[in-house]
């Protein structure tokens, strides 16, 4: 198995401009989910008691659980299978609650391909359109023999 | 928010094909095993396996088959289809650890049925295949964006 | 530890009979759905976008056409014949969408016993509340057996 079938976009097949899409409901299960992956147990994510009282109402989802919407696309479809995080920068505007449908978005910003790394900006918009969040960085697409 | 699908019947051809692979972990085969309820000893009970004619935990079949809902859920066709049926068959173990390669290919697209179908292979890391089968799914169909905003 | 598979495995080919049938119910939660599609890889907006289900003709988010059969595999592997059962070949076909919050039960019931290649086949049914079929199908098995090692 040389897995070369399964690979995403090179950089010779990507395009300044380029756009990939991943949207899903955050569901309690996730938030829960990752709160135990990473063992963070912040209250404002686990215990609805406590969020009552804060600014926010309701116990909201990680921000890192948001931004990883961003890395599926980019590890799944653009580029795809096989790509390599480089670094990434991400300012967060609004919180994700649970039960909320978020869209990510990444478009392709700049293209380096004699070091085939390339340049993305990225958002994530809420089911009433809300901008939740904002971020930019660098991937090194997969390199197809 | 956007419906985004998948490909449509008439953006499939025959010859069209997938891929997805994963390396099977315990914590897969756990998981499976918790989220439906089949606590069958054979794959998730060392000792047990040990006596058995395979020696070690054997996989759920059924978690290789669900494989296939990845690609016709993710790729081909993608965002969007159901499987109508399906139809596999396990031809050799597949144990922890194992990397399983499927692959899809449509054989058939039938534009007035909205419907294609479909033959897979599983395949194991030497090359063995480990599963075959087919089956028909229905692809997506565009949905009413008309609440939409133009996208700017 | 003197652990023995004897005592722990299920039925063998010669307490399995036809017309023989089995049952598991079970109420798919939305924890059920994000697990599966978790381990499985598969993101279809059908189970896991409420605004995306929105605009399809069931208007709900359908719980993962696999994961329904796996209350089959769940019978086989842990009920009848239990313990050590293992799938050689299934065919599947799925009728009606199923929700998060319906409870489906699951029926499989004896049909065919080979007992020199010791195969035992199984036709299946699961059935919603308001006692509509989601799924039909057959499946065939190896049921458990004691592996004896030949000395050498």
């Amino acid at each position: 198995m040389a897995f070369q079938e399964i690979l995403g976009k090179s950089i010779d097949e990507i395009e300044v401009g380029d756009k990939a899409y991943f949207a899903k409901t955050i569901s309690e299960t996730d938030v829960y989910q990752f709160a135990a992956v990473t063992g963070d147990f912040n209250p404002a994510h686990v215990n609805e008691a406590y969020a009552t009282g804060t600014f926010f109402k309701h116990r909201i989802a990680h921000g890192q659980l948001t931004v990883s919407l961003i890395s599926n696309i980019l590890g799944t479809q653009l580029p795809g299978p096989g790509t390599i995080f480089v670094s990434s920068s991400v300012t967060f505007m609004a919180p994700v609650y649970i039960e909320d449908t978020i869209e990510a978005v990444v478009e392709i910003a700049e293209l380096n391909r004699e070091k085939n790394r390339l340049k993305f900006k990225a958002w994530c918009v809420n089911q009433k359109g809300v901008k939740v969040l904002e971020s930019e960085g660098m991937v090194m697409p997969p390199k197809k023999r | 928010m956007k419906a985004r699908i998948g490909k449509t019947v008439e953006e499939i051809k025959v010859g069209d094909c997938a891929y997805f692979a994963k390396t099977l972990s315990n914590t897969d085969m756990l998981l499976f095993a918790g989220v439906t309820g089949d606590v069958n000893l054979l794959p998730i009970n060392d000792e047990f396996a040990k006596q058995t004619i395979f020696k070690q935990r054997v996989a759920h079949g059924m978690l290789t088959a669900s494989f296939i809902t990845n690609i016709i859920g993710m790729r081909l066709p993608g965002y969007g289809s159901t499987v109508k049926s399906q139809k596999v068959k396990f031809t050799l173990p597949v144990f922890i650890a194992d990397t399983i390669e499927i692959g899809l290919t449509i054989t058939a697209v039938n534009v007035a049925e909205n419907t294609v179908d479909f033959s897979v292979v599983a395949t194991k890391q030497d090359g063995k295949v480990v599963m075959t089968g087919s089956g028909v799914a229905t692809p997506p169909v565009p949905l009413d964006d008309s609440d939409e905003e133009q996208e700017g | 530890m003197d652990y023995s598979i004897e005592s722990k495995i299920g039925r063998t080919i010669s307490e399995i009979n036809i017309g023989d049938t089995a049952s598991f119910g079970k109420t798919f939660t939305e924890a059920d759905v994000y697990q599966f599609t978790g381990i499985i890889g598969n993101f279809n907006p059908t189970h896991l976008n409420k605004e995306f289900a929105a605009k399809t003709p069931s208007g709900k988010r359908t719980v993962p056409q696999m994961l329904v059969a796996g209350l089959v595999s769940k019978i086989l592997g842990t009920e009848y014949p239990g313990n050590g059962t293992v799938h050689v070949s299934q065919e599947l076909e799925f009728l009606k969408p199923v929700f998060m919050g319906d409870t489906i039960e699951a029926t499989v019931e004896v049909t065919k016993i080979d007992g020199k290649t010791n195969r035992v086949w199984f036709d299946f049914k699961c059935v919603n509340r308001d006692g509509y079929l989601v799924l039909t199908g057959e499946t065939e098995i190896i049921p458990p057996f004691i592996f004896c090692e030949e000395k050498s």
